[in-house]
Formats: structure tokens, C-alpha cells, sequence
């Protein structure tokens, strides 16, 4: 019976929450900034996509163009100091850019929302240990750590993704808590919490969900975030190692070529320039889609 | 202003300044010591004289003891002899390092703050003009380029171009003279260092500019008839700062990690540059100062922007 | 014979075809006339020396800089030539090569003003020999060696064994009838002891004892007490930023020094800010020091301006590229591979597939653009020096076809080529695009993909040395024209192989039995030897050749007399200002 009792107490919100959704989608759709973005992101995932099946050339075959040459009919975006082409590994350079972003954000969900969510709901002193460790990792120079484990570790695809991780679960988990806090007061919550329902189902089945606006936001910023940290980790040497192209090691080693060769440094910075542009326009976008009272 | 509490308040900050120091130096130290293989030495050591090395740097005793007796000479601020350099003390290295990029660091921030605000306020007036999206397109491209294509490029276009346009009259000279530099050697660096976090203050300044304009008590002041430029600075401004404030922590922390780029690229002997060296280089000693460096500086800094908060803000106390 | 010197490969290094002298104005003259005001020779290099210690040295930067503040007793001319220098005369061996006996000069003073005498020369190299840095064995003929390179001393207690003579750090080889005489006694008869000791900036070179006790292991940075016999003092050094020079009044030797100040700059490690920094007139030279391995892109841009291209001079190194295999397996070397020589027909057919599957014609005209260097043909001894094969090497070739044919025979299946890698050190621009080119060879031509593993040059070639890699990018400098050189120091039991100080492992008793009979032989008739022994690496497919490198040097049209010959860069004391 309790069981019944509590869904029928916490049924009225689904309605809400649909419409909440739906009202987002318009107003995002609405927002001429974001929609380009989303539009570009859609192309960009679909290029990344097209890569794993076919690009112009191999990207990991030398010599197929005049090394440092610029664009041409054959290699559109010209030729690197290997004679690579530079659109071939662009394209593949998009997969390892947005599998950086993407992956590092659902690690940071992975740690950032359970103990965000627990120290927000059970309070005490579990909360005060999740702060004081949140304080102490904020007090450190995030970059310089994730460097640090990228160079222990050792420099690969996963272990950067780890490394960000590890250094910018702080944001989501304050964001979180923050959020669990004020939720956690609010009717429903102590409705269901009345209706006998257990915290795992509170907090993942009511908290969570009504959460969801400013985590999908913040993680929507995070994603830039991680792509510049990797194109910094490429500019030291401990980026993901070769022959896979990124943005960032494509860019790096284009600033040695600049003043011969600009293509080799202008197309992977472009590339990188939209995709940060176009994620913080879609974020700004879904903040004033889920949350119209912060509307600038 | 800097009430008897603030100084407790300091004391305090100072001792977990300490602790945070120490415990980062000993997390680098363990973490160090415990890398496979003895990544310690150059590869020409061969028989006696490897044995010897080892013995001249204290690693060939049991790693607690190194560990007390590196804790012991830390607190004596002794941070150990260069593994690659060898023989020559870390100590006054890093803090020399440290100086030049806490002096880099705080111009950079002089100028982040000044210009970004200067610009988000300008966009923020001219709001809609050619001006106005001029502002955002550049405070777009600062915060998403790499640093190191902007620092590169900012080298080409003032170092190169210009000195070629002008005829070599006027352009900027590469270089580090002295120990500190000069106005002529810190101005693009700095510039560079600052510049996509003058990006995000622009931003954030206009957003928050564009609010406050629009409130009634400047409808009022502009109704008595103050002039434009007494209002914004003395209205508008003041109350536009708090956001600016508000990310100061996160930007100042920023700007210290981007000077590891920006260091490296423009060849300025700070920290940053020793930081990517050493870790290339696997100088571990060196590895450890520049951590316990970087420690101090972060936390020193983030104490500093915290005593401004009382300065600027003064209904905060500690 | 243990191996004459161990001058391992610094990634960055300097070299130059003797005879060769830099610059369109490196004529001689005096043109004294026309000498600029100011003569400060000002240029950078990338990451700051090691040491300046002679006994220590060991990286091409120290040496580099050493040589202009210390001496040795006879010292290589720009030419290469062994000339005198703190001895009146270049001795000859009596007593069956078994004695050397030096006279001194009697003019030569230290930087802080103590005499030179033959107490300094006993002092200088028992303490090297005694120190064991990586060139000790430069001394390793001299009766006695062998019992104080097994010291165990060092700092302060070290010295204190070299101020009382003692037996364990004093090599009974070595003796002093008077001020100015220095007899050497030998061991063995060893040809090669007069070049080994002028090794620029090594162990034989002169320190003075009163400087150095003051701090037996960090007096080289201070200028108070880095103090040698050389036409340059120190006058300030921070570490990491800058160092200078300053020329001695009145130095004893010749020429006398033209330039007044060197100041160098530490404080840039970006090839690229600091070639701007060059063009923009911030330095008067670049590449010198080490630092000859400019930016391939930077090279070819150069070349193409009407008035920088004059400034940059291309010369060939005495130095090989290779890629090398694992040979060995055992207890002691970590990798295993598929490569070893245990594994007969198969693995002798694997890596041939290797070898023939690269392009190196091609390599060369893409990461190197056909400037940086040439492609390696002639064996591994490069052209200019005694060893190189006036033949082709049949491991240079390419062909595809076969190398897809020989996989397919020795490994149908595909499992032995899985997961491979391929080792090398980033910091050599060059280095890290042929790790690339490589790969793409190998996945192109063969359908193997092998992981690239970048590891910073010092512990790289650390762990190299111990046999960690299944294949890792190889090579050599010269340090003196003798085939010895290489055949000792890469390859068999003199350098320890297969456990210590070996990247292959080869040790095959047949390649020991003949390089000990060729070490023994004179030059003439070992050169046949040698050439045997590379056709035996040959047969064995030991090493995959790729190049000779080229260095680049970027010279202003003022600086007269800069320049560089195959093992180092031309004295300061050669090199003029003139007007500009």
C-alpha cells in the first residue's frame, strides 16, 4: 500500500516533467545560437562517423601529397610535414576530439553525481568529508595534476580521459549537491521520503531526475573543457600518441610549420575553435532552455 | 580595514599553506619514488661510479628514510640537488622561477582584469554595434584556441610581421634580460597569458553591465540627469565587478597553468617552462621542487585574491 | 681492451666533415680593421649542460663549452689534427708505444692565477680516471687503470685520497720527473691514447686542484672556481637562464681572443622562438653548442629567402640512423619479440620483411626533405670515414613484394607481428617523424600495425641499453675515424653484450673472435676485419638502415670564423665580429 500511496503522491510531476522537456525543446530550438551549434554538432558527429569507414585518404599513409603543401584539388585542406592528408586526419582527428569530451564527461558523471547526490541527501558527516575533499582539489592546479597523471600513467586515450576525470569531478559533484540540497526539502521529496520509499529510489528516481537541466548543462561546458586540455597535453609531448591524429597534436605540431605551411595550424585550430564555440553556444543554450529565470 | 581577525585569519591560511605544501611535496615524492626501473640517472653510469651516484643522492637507502630526511630538508627549505644538472641546488632555482611567474602572472592578471572589463564594458554600451559583435567575436576566438596557437601566432604577428612592416623600428624583441625582464620582454607574453581569461571577463562583464543598465536606479540617475560616463563607471561598473570577483580564484589559478605554455613558447624562465622540462627531462628532484612550488604559489595566490575580496568588498570579514 | 670512450648519442649533437670550415668569410686575414665595437658573440642553446666538469662530461653541450675554458695537453685542430697544446709538442710513443713522454709549457697559468705544472696533470686524470665518469676509459691504458677504476670514493672523501697520493686513486702509470715533464706509462700498446686524450672537453683535459677541492663536485658552476687554462672564464652562471664568458687578458696561447664576451642564452628551449629570435638579430649564431638539428621546416623556409639563405650551412655529421631489433632474449633483457636469433630461418626472414618494408628513399625525402639528411647506403659507417662500404648494403633496399613474401612465410598467421612497438625519443624532431614514417611503412607494406612508444631521450636510451625494446631506433656518432668505434661499442663482448650496455644483444662468437682479432691489428690491415664484421651484421639482418644525418648552422655574415668540424663546434677564440 505504501507503495501505491507514494506513486500516486509523486505521479503529478511526470506530466510536469514532460512539459518541462518539451518547453526546453522549443525554447531551444527558438535560440538561433544554439541551434546552428546543435546543427554543426550533428555534422561533426556524422563526419566522425563517416571516418570510421572511409576518408579521402589514410590518414596514417605518408607521402601521399608534397609535404607541407597547401590545399589543392586532391587534399583539400592541404598536406602535412609527412605528406598526410591534413582532411583525412581531421576527420578522424573529430572521433578522438569528441570521444576526449564526450568520455571525460561521463567518467565526471560516473564519480561527480553519486557522491553529489549522497552528500547532498545524507548530509553530516559524509557531506563535510565530499566538501572538505571537493575544497582541497579545488585548492591544486587542476591541469597540472591531470599532467602529472597523464605522465605516471602514461599517455593514452583512456588515461587522459582518467586524468581529466579525475580533476574536474569536483564541479558536477558540488553542482549535484547543491542540487540535492534544495530538492531534498522540497514536498515531493518528503512525500515520497513519508511514503516509506527507500533513498535509492529517492534519489535516483525523484532527485535525479529533476537535477537533470543543470548536470546535462554543465556537462555540456565540461566538454570543451576536456578537448582544449588534451590539445595542452599535445603541446607537451603527452597527448594521445601517433599515428592517431587529434585536433590538439595536429595543431601543436603545426605551430613548428606555421610560417612554411599555415594550413597545418589553421585547419585543426578552426576545427577546434567551432566545436568549443558551438558546445558553450548549445550550453548557454540549454541553461536558458532548462532554466529560464537564469536568462541573460 | 585588516582587522585583528584578518591576521588570524592570515596565520591560519599560512599554516594550511604549509600543510598543503607539504603534503603535495611528499604525494610528488612518493609517487616519484615508487616509478619502475632507477629513472634516476644518465645512461654513461657504469659499475662503481653508478653505486656512487646512487649513494650521492641518499638513494640507496630504504624509501622511508629517504622520505624522512627529504620531509626534514624540506622544512629547512632544502629541495635537494638536480639529478640532471648535477650538483646544482634546486632550491634557488624554483624560487626564482617562482618570482618570474608570479611577476608574469600578476601583470597578466592586471591586464586580464583591465582589458576585459574595458572591453565587456565598451561591448556592453554599445551593445548591437559593429563594435559590440567586433568584442565578442575576439573574446569568442580567446577562449577557443589553444593557447599555444595564440602565443605562437601573437610571436609571428608582433615579432615578425611588424618588425618586418615597421622596418625594424618597432616590434617585439624575443628574449628574458635579467632576472626579471623587462617591460619591452613581459608585455606579449603577458598579453598572451591573459587573454582568454580577458575573453571570459569581457563577457562576463557585458552580460552583467547589460542587466544592471537596465535597472531602475540607473533609469533614475540618467533621469537626474547625471552624465553617461559618471554613471556607468560609478554605478554600473562598481556593480558589474562582483561577477568579475566572483571567478577571480578560477582565474587566477588559470593563468598560473597557462604559463606553462605560454613560458615554454616565449622562452621565459618561470616555473612553467621548468615544470615541462623536467618532467620531459625526468629531473624527479626537480619534478618534486617545481610541485612544491607550484603548491606554494597556488595556495599564495588564492590567499591574495581571497584579501582582495576584503579590499574591494567590504562587507566581507573574515 | 676495454671500450675506448662511450659517447653515447645525445639526440642533439653537432658534427661536420673535417676540413670543412663554415662561412663564406671563414677566410683567414687580418682584418682587424673592420672588427665591430662590440665583441660579444651571443647565442642559444636549448636545455642547460649537464656539468663542465672534464672528468664527468659526458653530453655534447658540456664538451662543447668546456673546450673553450679548459686544455688538454695536446688537443684536435678545426681540422681534426692532433696538435699540441699544453705540451710544447705532439710526443711519440717509445718504448714500443709503451711510453709517452710530455713536456709542458712553462707560460700557462690558471684563471685564478696558479702556475699550470705536471702536479695538475697527475691530478686531472687520476681524479678522472678515479671518478669513472663515462669517459674514464679514455684512461684505461695507462698502468694502474684498472685498479683505480675500481674506487669507491667520492666527494670530499675522494679528494682527500688525491691530496695524499693514495695507491687506490693514483695510477702508478702516470709520473712526474719535474715541473714540466709528465711521463706515461702504459699497460698495453694503445695507438688510439693520444687521440682519446684530445677529446675535446673530456677526461684528459686540465683542472686545477686548488679550485676544485673547494667544491670537489660543484665547483664547474661557480665562476670563482671554474677555473681552467683556456682562452675563456666564467663570469656568471644561473642556472636554466644564461651563462658567460668573458676572454682572458693576456692569455697564454694563440690566436689570442678576438671577441670579449660570449654570452649564452639557456633561458629559450623552443627551436622556433629561438630561430625568430636569431632572424630578428637576438643571436649572432644558432646551432652551436648542440643544437644543430634545426626544424626541418624552419631549414626549408630559410632556404627559400634571397637574405637568410647565405646564413644556413648544411654539413654531413659523422653520424648513422638506424632502427634495431632484439636479438636475445635472456634472463636479463625484458623484451623477447619475435625477432631473436633463437628463433633461426623464421625470425632471420622477419627481419628482412622489416627491413625491406621501409621506403628509406622515400624517408629521406619526407622527414628529412632530402636537406637534414642523406640516405644510408654504405653500411653503417658514414661516407668520410674509414669503414664506410663502398658498396651498397643490400638491407637499404626496398621491395615490398618480397618483405610481403617473406612475412607471409614466417609468420602465416599473423600472431608473431602482433602488438609490437616501436621505441624512440621525441625530442629529435626527426626522430619522432620517422617513428611515423616507419609505422606507416610497416601497416602499408606488410599489414602490421606496430604501437609507437615515446620516451624522453634519457631514460629511453637507458632502457634501450638493457635490451628493452623489440625495436628501437638506433645510431652512432663517430668519435674518432677508427671502425673500432663502432664494431666495439654497439655490438659483441667488449661493450658487455648481451646484458649490459647492449640494445641488440648480438654476441655471436664468430663477430667477438674476429672484432678482437681486428682490435689488435694496425688500421691497414684491420680495415678488411671490420668490413667483415659489418657484412656478418649484415647476413644476421641486425639493423635496418635509414641515414647519415646533416647538420644546420645558422651563421650572421659578421661573425667570421664560427663554424664547425665533425666532432665540435670551432674554438671561440677563432671567431671574429666584424662591422655590421
Amino acid at each position: 500500500m505504501a507503495a501505491t500511496a507514494a506513486a500516486v503522491i509523486t505521479r503529478p510531476i511526470v506530466p510536469e516533467q514532460a512539459s518541462l522537456w518539451s518547453d526546453a525543446w522549443r525554447r531551444l530550438r527558438r535560440n538561433r545560437l544554439a541551434l546552428v551549434a546543435t546543427v554543426y554538432l550533428t555534422f561533426l558527429v556524422i563526419v566522425a562517423l563517416v571516418a570510421l569507414v572511409k576518408t579521402p585518404y589514410r590518414y596514417f599513409e605518408v607521402g601521399v601529397g608534397i609535404p607541407y603543401h597547401g590545399p589543392s584539388v586532391e587534399h583539400l585542406l592541404g598536406v602535412d610535414s609527412l605528406g598526410r592528408d591534413t582532411l583525412s586526419r581531421l576527420m578522424v582527428g573529430a572521433q578522438i576530439s569528441l570521444l576526449v569530451g564526450i568520455g571525460t564527461q561521463v567518467v565526471v558523471l560516473l564519480i561527480g553525481v553519486p557522491i553529489g547526490l549522497a552528500a547532498g541527501y545524507f548530509r553530516g558527516l559524509f557531506d563535510q568529508v565530499v566538501t572538505f575533499i571537493i575544497n582541497l582539489f579545488y585548492g591544486i592546479p587542476d591541469l597540472l595534476v591531470a599532467l602529472t597523471l597523464v605522465f605516471l600513467l602514461g599517455p593514452n586515450l583512456t588515461n587522459i580521459i582518467i586524468a581529466i576525470a579525475v580533476t574536474r569531478w569536483m564541479d558536477m559533484a558540488r553542482l549535484v549537491r547543491g542540487q540535492t540540497l534544495s530538492l531534498r526539502e522540497r514536498e515531493f521529496i518528503e512525500a515520497a521520503r513519508a511514503s516509506g520509499a527507500k533513498p535509492m529510489k529517492i534519489l535516483f528516481g525523484h532527485i535525479l531526475p529533476n537535477a537533470l537541466g543543470p548536470i546535462i548543462v554543465q556537462a555540456t561546458f565540461g566538454i570543451p573543457a576536456a578537448i582544449l586540455f588534451e590539445a595542452f597535453l599535445s603541446f607537451l609531448g603527452l597527448g594521445v600518441p601517433p599515428p592517431t591524429p587529434t585536433w590538439g597534436s595536429m595543431a601543436a605540431e603545426g605551430i613548428v610549420t606555421m610560417r612554411i605551411s599555415p594550413f597545418m595550424v589553421i585547419a585543426p585550430s578552426i576545427a577546434l575553435s567551432l566545436t568549443l564555440m558551438a558546445f558553450n553556444f548549445l550550453g548557454d543554450g540549454l541553461r536558458d532552455a532548462l532554466d529560464p529565470r537564469q536568462r541573460r | 580595514m585588516f582587522t585583528r581577525g584578518t591576521l588570524i585569519y592570515i596565520g591560519q591560511r599560512l599554516v594550511l599553506i604549509l600543510l598543503a605544501v607539504l603534503g603535495v611535496s611528499s604525494l610528488v615524492f612518493l609517487g616519484v619514488h615508487r616509478l619502475p626501473g632507477d629513472a634516476l640517472f644518465s645512461e654513461h653510469l657504469h659499475g662503481t661510479q653508478y653505486e656512487l651516484t646512487l649513494h650521492h643522492y641518499g638513494l640507496d637507502r630504504p624509501l622511508w628514510v629517504q622520505y624522512v630526511s627529504f620531509l626534514g630538508a624540506l622544512l629547512h627549505g632544502d629541495l635537494g640537488e638536480s639529478l640532471v644538472n648535477r650538483g646544482v641546488p634546486i632550491t634557488p632555482i624554483v624560487l626564482r622561477e617562482m618570482s618570474v611567474s608570479a611577476e608574469i602572472g600578476i601583470v597578466a592578471l592586471i591586464f586580464t582584469v583591465g582589458v576585459g572589463m574595458l572591453f565587456g564594458v565598451v561591448a556592453a554600451i554599445r551593445q548591437n554595434t559593429w563594435l559590440d559583435y567586433t568584442l565578442s567575436t575576439t573574446s569568442v576566438i580567446g577562449y577557443s584556441m589553444p593557447n599555444f596557437v595564440i602565443a605562437t601566432f601573437l610571436i609571428l604577428a608582433f615579432g615578425v610581421w611588424l618588425d618586418n612592416f615597421t622596418e625594424g623600428t618597432f616590434y617585439f624583441q624575443i628574449g628574458w634580460p635579467g632576472r626579471y625582464g623587462s617591460i619591452g620582454a613581459i608585455w606579449l607574453p603577458a598579453f598572451a597569458l591573459g587573454f582568454p581569461y580577458a575573453s571570459i571577463v569581457a563577457r562576463l562583464t557585458r552580460a552583467s553591465m547589460l542587466e544592471v543598465i537596465r535597472q531602475d536606479y540607473i533609469r533614475t540617475a540618467r533621469a537626474k540627469g547625471l552624465r553617461e560616463w559618471v554613471i556607468t563607471v560609478r554605478h554600473a561598473l562598481r556593480n558589474a565587478l562582483i561577477p568579475v570577483i566572483t571567478i577571480l580564484g578560477p582565474l587566477v589559478i588559470g593563468i598560473i597553468t597557462g604559463g606553462v605554455v605560454i613560458e615554454n613558447i616565449f622562452g621565459i624562465p618561470g616555473l612553467g617552462k621548468e615544470f615541462a622540462t623536467s618532467i620531459l627531462n625526468r629531473d624527479y628532484n626537480i619534478v618534486i621542487g617545481v610541485f612544491t612550488g607550484y603548491a606554494a604559489l597556488v595556495g599564495l595566490a588564492n590567499l591574495g585574491v581571497d584579501l582582495l575580496y576584503v579590499v574591494i568588498d567590504p562587507r566581507i570579514r573574515y | 681492451m676495454a671500450p675506448l670512450s662511450l659517447r653515447i648519442l645525445k639526440g642533439l649533437a653537432v658534427g661536420a666533415v673535417s676540413s670543412l670550415v663554415l662561412g663564406a668569410c671563414g677566410g683567414g686575414g687580418n682584418q682587424s680593421s673592420n672588427l665591430a665595437a662590440d665583441q660579444t658573440l651571443n647565442f642559444p642553446i636549448l636545455g642547460d649542460f649537464g656539468t663542465l666538469d672534464p672528468a664527468v662530461a659526458d653530453a655534447e653541450t658540456d664538451q662543447e663549452i668546456q673546450q673553450n675554458m679548459f686544455d688538454g695537453l695536446v688537443k684536435f685542430d678545426d681540422n681534426l689534427n692532433i696538435i699540441a697544446d699544453l705540451a710544447t709538442a705532439v710526443p711519440q710513443a717509445t718504448d714500443n708505444g709503451l711510453t709517452y713522454t710530455f713536456n709542458l709549457r712553462k707560460d700557462v697559468t690558471f684563471h685564478n692565477g696558479d702556475k699550470f705544472t705536471s702536479k695538475d696533470v697527475l691530478y686531472s686524470w687520476n681524479r678522472a680516471a678515479a671518478m669513472q665518469g663515462s669517459y674514464a676509459t679514455n684512461m684505461a691504458a695507462i698502468k694502474g687503470y684498472d685498479k683505480v677504476s675500481g674506487n669507491k670514493a667520492s666527494g670530499a672523501a675522494l679528494e682527500a685520497l688525491l691530496e695524499k697520493k693514495d695507491p687506490s686513486v693514483w695510477m702508478e702509470g702516470l709520473t712526474a720527473p719535474d715541473d714540466n715533464t709528465v711521463v706515461v706509462k702504459m699497460s698495453n700498446p694503445a695507438g688510439w691514447f693520444l687521440t682519446a686524450i684530445s677529446l675535446s672537453g673530456s677526461t684528459g683535459w686540465i683542472v686545477d686542484q686548488n679550485a676544485v677541492k673547494q667544491d670537489f663536485d660543484n665547483w664547474w658552476s661557480k665562476p670563482a672556481t671554474a677555473v681552467g687554462t683556456g682562452p675563456f672564464k666564467m663570469t656568471n652562471y644561473v642556472p636554466k637562464q644564461v651563462v658567460d664568458f668573458a676572454a682572458v687578458d693576456n692569455w697564454w696561447g694563440s690566436p689570442k681572443p678576438t671577441l670579449k664576451k660570449v654570452h649564452i642564452d639557456i633561458s629559450i628551449n623552443n627551436a622556433s622562438t629561438a630561430i625568430t629570435k636569431y632572424e630578428q638579430g637576438g643571436f649572432d649564431a644558432y646551432g652551436y653548442g648542440g643544437y644543430s638539428n634545426l626544424p626541418v621546416a624552419d631549414i626549408l623556409r630559410i632556404k627559400g629567402t634571397a637574405n637568410e639563405s647565405g646564413q644556413l650551412s648544411l654539413i654531413p655529421k659523422v653520424r648513422t640512423y638506424w632502427v634495431s631489433f632484439n636479438l636475445v632474449a635472456d634472463a636479463k633483457r625484458p623484451a623477447k619479440g619475435p625477432f631473436t636469433l633463437d628463433g633461426g630461418q623464421a625470425a632471420h626472414d622477419l627481419r628482412m620483411a622489416f627491413a625491406l618494408a621501409v621506403d628509406k628513399k622515400k624517408l629521406v625525402d619526407t622527414v628529412c626533405q632530402g636537406v637534414v639528411c642523406t640516405q644510408a647506403t654504405g653500411g653503417l659507417i658514414p661516407p668520410t670515414l674509414i669503414g664506410h662500404m663502398d658498396t651498397t648494403d643490400p638491407l637499404s633496399a626496398f621491395d615490398p613484394a618480397k618483405a610481403k613474401q617473406l612475412l607471409q612465410s614466417a609468420d602465416p598467421t599473423g600472431a608473431k607481428t602482433k602488438g609490437l612497438s616501436y621505441a624512440y625519443d621525441p625530442e629529435n624532431p626527426l626522430n619522432a617523424g620517422n617513428a611515423q614514417f616507419l609505422q606507416a611503412q610497416w601497416q602499408e607494406n606488410l599489414g602490421v600495425h606496430v604501437d609507437l612508444l615515446p620516451v624522453a631521450h634519457s631514460p629511453f636510451i637507458k632502457a634501450r641499453l638493457k635490451g628493452s625494446y623489440v625495436l628501437s631506433r638506433d645510431g652512432w656518432q663517430a668519435d674518432y675515424n677508427h671502425p673500432q668505434d663502432w664494431f666495439d661499442n654497439l655490438w659483441g663482448h667488449v661493450v658487455g653484450c648481451p646484458d649490459s650496455g647492449c640494445t641488440s644483444g648480438y654476441n655471436k662468437k664468430e663477430y667477438n673472435d674476429l672484432l678482437d682479432k681486428a682490435d689488435a691489428e694496425p688500421l691497414d690491415q684491420a680495415k678488411a676485419d671490420y668490413a667483415k664484421l659489418n657484412q656478418m651484421l649484415i647476413d644476421d639482418v641486425v639493423y635496418i638502415p635509414l641515414y647519415y644525418s646533416v647538420g644546420a648552422f645558422l651563421i650572421k655574415p659578421y661573425v667570421k670564423g664560427a663554424g664547425s668540424n665533425a666532432f665540435f663546434d670551432h674554438y671561440w677564440n677563432e671567431i671574429q665580429i666584424l662591422q655590421h
